[in-house]
């Protein structure tokens, strides 16, 4: 009878492994949406002296599906093979930073809106899953745009009412690439970040 | 055409202001119902059977790893002169424009001004009207006519926008723009205008024959009457719309790309988002 339960419990194991792997791009994206809501809302981590805290906490959680090495490496093209792998480290960081900014400021507005799932999308190895979300009492539409390169499904791109963030730097980061190479576009960056800090300071 | 008529022409056709990003209050508020073709689908999962009418934003994506170049999003053989009119925008906007509203907004509660907002929305009811016929979206097309219908009269002269706020019927987004588009006409290329801000020449193909159905083009008569009537409508539209300029200067390395590129993309999925309403058969 042990073994009887011992096996059967095997066997749960077995299965449930490809079952993981085989969630979809709404089922991966969900609990940490969730997960992510919560720790917005969550009072204890609220104002400007949890920040630090409250900053950390978020980008833990969304780590779990935003692909932050994926979206450096789209933002940046055919460049990005150019670089050695010490410098798509730097830029990685850099730009997880940058994105960390832009779009946690966002994040950080949020006060208890229900995010509703409108629709999933399966084309190949990409997919986008479409909520809508209300922002200062509107609706707007946020899509995220995921890959398997990972190994699962994770996020490289987010769209808001059809604007694309990680494409939208993408095309910038082409113009100045062109003008002055990748030193240039680092060092404006790493400008950019530093602009954010000191804001931050400031306030 | 002598310029300033044109431009006077691009004006009156300005349904919403295109200042930095195209997003204003109405199209926030309605975008849903707009993009997704008027369909509220249960906040459950309904996998990907394709039954969405989200817009696709997967299909000119590359399927490969990201690495081979990428394309331009849209031609910009003007772009020296574009970038000198968006900086000329930029401080139209930064020295004048955005004051005049902030100071606008002080002195004129909320209410009122969402009431203005709704009687210049309401007027663009037969341009929706027209361009929901003209891209087969006949469902969209009857729920602009009920909404002109109900504004008009319960809503006051499209005072109020009742047909939103208590039937539950919201906004369809519809221009010639996007009609051309949506018949398979490319963007052409990017323009920068000087106080309208980014189009490109398929969108100012749209908004010049969107102003000939406009009832404003033909209830003003001097020049100056005019300029007024679309004054306040800019500042109007700007006191109660969410300050998305300043937002993508502050966020971007090179706003006039960032501001380029979002332009387009915000059309680009206006545009599928109608499509696949036409496409969307009626149960």
């Amino acid at each position: 009878m042990k073994n009887l339960f011992l096996s059967l419990f095997m066997l749960a194991c077995l299965m449930s492994a490809p079952v993981l792997a085989a969630l979809s791009p709404t089922d991966t994206l969900k609990p940490t949406l969730n997960h992510l809501t919560s720790v917005l809302s969550d009072t204890a981590l609220k104002g400007d002296a949890h920040k630090t805290e409250r900053r950390a906490k978020i980008m833990d959680t969304i780590k779990e599906v935003f692909n932050f090495r994926e979206m450096s490496h789209r933002v940046l093209g055919p460049t990005w093979n150019e670089i050695d792998a010490a410098e798509q480290d730097n830029f990685t960081s850099q730009m997880t930073k940058l994105l960390e900014n832009i779009y946690i400021g966002r994040l950080e507005e949020y006060s208890g809106e229900e995010i509703h799932f409108v629709g999933e999308r399966i084309k190949g190895n990409i997919a986008q899953v479409s909520t809508e979300i209300a922002y200062q009492g509107k609706p707007i539409s946020l899509s995220y745009i995921m890959d398997q390169s990972s190994g699962h499904w994770m996020v490289y791109d987010i769209s808001i009412e059809g604007v694309r963030l990680v494409r939208n730097y993408m095309e910038q980061f082409r113009s100045i690439l062109h003008k002055d190479k990748y030193p240039g576009l680092i060092k404006m960056i790493e400008e950019k970040n530093r602009e954010y800090a000191a804001g931050d300071g400031t306030k | 055409m002598r310029l300033p008529a044109f431009l006077l022409l691009c004006l009156l056709a300005s349904p919403a202001v295109v200042w930095g990003v195209d997003v204003d209050v109405d199209s926030l508020k309605d975008s849903f119902h707009d993009n997704y073709g008027g369909v509220v689908i249960p906040n459950d999962r309904f996998g990907s059977s394709g039954k969405s009418t989200v817009p696709d934003l997967l299909d000119d994506e590359d399927f490969d790893d990201g690495a081979d170049a990428p394309r331009a999003e849209v031609a910009d053989p003007l772009e020296g002169w574009n970038r000198l009119m968006f900086r000329l925008n930029d401080k139209l906007y930064v020295w004048a424009l955005r004051p005049t509203a902030d100071f606008y907004a002080e002195i004129l509660p909320g209410d009122i001004r969402g009431c203005i907002d709704n009687f210049f929305t309401n007027l663009g009811a037969p341009v929706r009207l027209l361009n929901s016929f003209l891209q087969g979206r006949f469902k969209d097309a009857g729920t602009e006519l009920s909404r002109f219908a109900i504004n008009s009269t319960i809503g006051v002269a499209g005072l109020a926008d009742v047909a939103a706020a208590d039937f539950g019927i919201s906004r369809r987004r519809a221009d010639f723009g996007q009609t051309l588009g949506r018949y398979g006409l490319g963007n052409g290329f990017f323009i920068c205008w000087p106080i309208l801000g980014p189009s490109t020449l398929r969108e100012t193909v749209g908004t010049v024959v969107d102003s000939l159905v406009n009832p404003t083009t033909y209830i003003e008569k001097s020049a100056s009457e005019t300029i007024t009537v679309n004054a306040v409508q800019i500042v109007n539209k700007l006191s109660v719309s969410p300050d998305i300029y300043t937002e993508l200067k502050k966020n971007s390395l090179d706003p006039y790309v960032a501001m380029r590129q979002g332009y387009v993309d915000y059309r680009r999925a206006l545009i599928q988002g109608g499509k696949q309403n036409a496409e969307k058969k009626t149960p």
